[in-house]
């Protein structure tokens, strides 16, 4: 009985399969934290709970996880609401986010059905 | 709707629970959910954004039309330092108004960005400094003209203004597929503000009338934020997939 062919390798994540490999983005969380990271440079430790929808001891394993690794740094920042924890992307986390978008417009446009982020940001409407 | 509430109702959001004895490799699939759900995330940004912009500019228009219509008659025999501070405060309320036009602006920008997925950081730069610049420009010609008539100033301020409505729809429909209620709220009171004052000038030449009629965006623009504020966590789960 011949073999059966393999399936097809997603085109466009060849090129960031390496990052996506490593053990700090070998989760769904982290990858997400990244991704919004890389677009807002800096968010603050409750609107990544938001993001993320996850327990805070969960969250702060995340960052801990992103930090060790290179991608991120935290920082305590007084406000007038008293102190409040910071999580900044580096210039190597940077590059990952980068990797990730790039490989986000290529499965874009190897998909071609629409299913992109922008698709989906067409599909959203005010109700 | 409480943020908790909110988040009851979501449904994009990743494996909660997930360590990393149980990590596995992000695939194409999950990783385009990712993007949907940091583009829902985006769009909450934007629209706490959008809320604090028409709360500051709802303050500002008090300082713009309000106080001036309250101080106009003691101003004209006020001393010369009365004067000047009281156009250091113009300057610094019209500063604030900018901060808070282009941090919203800059929302946007990156809201767009992540939907669309490269647009170069070079050009967003490049318009948020075309608004600042137009921005600039008006506040001076306004105050240049404001020196020589003040009816004048007000009628070029109106006008100038007219540029704010086109910048917030221009914004608003940049990302929205349809106008969320305060925008609608907001567009829609700021408009009549500007008919209003600029037939009250013409008519009156009363500024304490010219005042009055822009309440109609102060209250507009207060709920608007109020609104917004309040509604952004449903950009969470409204259009989750």
């Amino acid at each position: 009985m011949p073999p059966e062919p393999e399936a097809p390798e997603a085109p466009g994540l060849r090129t960031v399969g390496d990052v996506l490999l490593q053990d700090p983005l070998r989760n769904s969380v982290r990858v997400l934290i990244l991704l919004s990271l890389g677009i807002n440079r800096q968010l603050g430790f409750p609107e990544l709970l938001e993001l993320t929808g996850t327990s805070k001891g969960s969250l702060s394993h995340h960052l801990e996880q992103l930090a060790a690794a290179g991608y991120v740094e935290t920082r305590m920042v007084f406000t007038l609401g008293g102190p409040r924890i910071r999580v900044e992307i580096t210039a190597r986390g940077r590059e990952v986010y980068e990797s990730l978008t790039g490989a986000l417009a290529r499965l874009g446009r190897a998909a071609g059905d629409g299913r992109t982020a922008q698709g989906s940001a067409a599909g959203l409407s005010q109700g | 709707m409480t943020i908790d509430s909110a988040r009851a109702g979501e449904s994009s959001a990743p494996r909660e629970g997930a360590s990393a004895s149980s990590d596995t490799t992000v695939g194409p699939e999950e990783l385009r959910a990712l993007a949907d759900r940091a583009l829902l995330f985006q769009g909450y940004l934007l629209r706490r954004a959008w809320g604090v912009y028409y709360l500051i500019w709802s303050a500002a228009l008090i300082g713009f039309f309000v106080v001036p219509a309250v101080l106009a008659g003691p101003l004209n025999a006020a001393p010369l330092w009365a004067i000047v501070l009281y156009y250091a405060y113009l300057i610094a309320l019209i500063a604030l108004a900018i901060w808070a036009t282009s941090w919203a602006f800059t929302q946007s920008v990156r809201a767009i960005r992540l939907r669309d997925l490269g647009e170069p950081r070079r050009e967003a730069r490049r318009r948020f400094l075309q608004i600042l610049g137009i921005g600039l420009a008006i506040a001076a010609l306004v105050f240049a003209v404001s020196f020589v008539s003040s009816f004048a100033g007000l009628l070029v301020l109106d006008v100038a203004l007219g540029g704010i409505i086109l910048a917030v729809v221009f914004q608003v429909r940049s990302w929205f597929e349809l106008t969320p209620p305060e925008g609608i709220v907001a567009i829609a009171t700021f408009a009549t503000s500007i008919v209003g004052s600029a037939i009250a000038l013409v008519f009156t030449d009363s500024q304490v009338w010219f005042g009055a009629v822009w309440t109609i965006a102060i209250v507009g623009w207060g709920f608007s934020g109020a609104y917004a504020l309040y509604h952004a966590p449903e950009e969470m789960t409204a259009h989750a997939p």
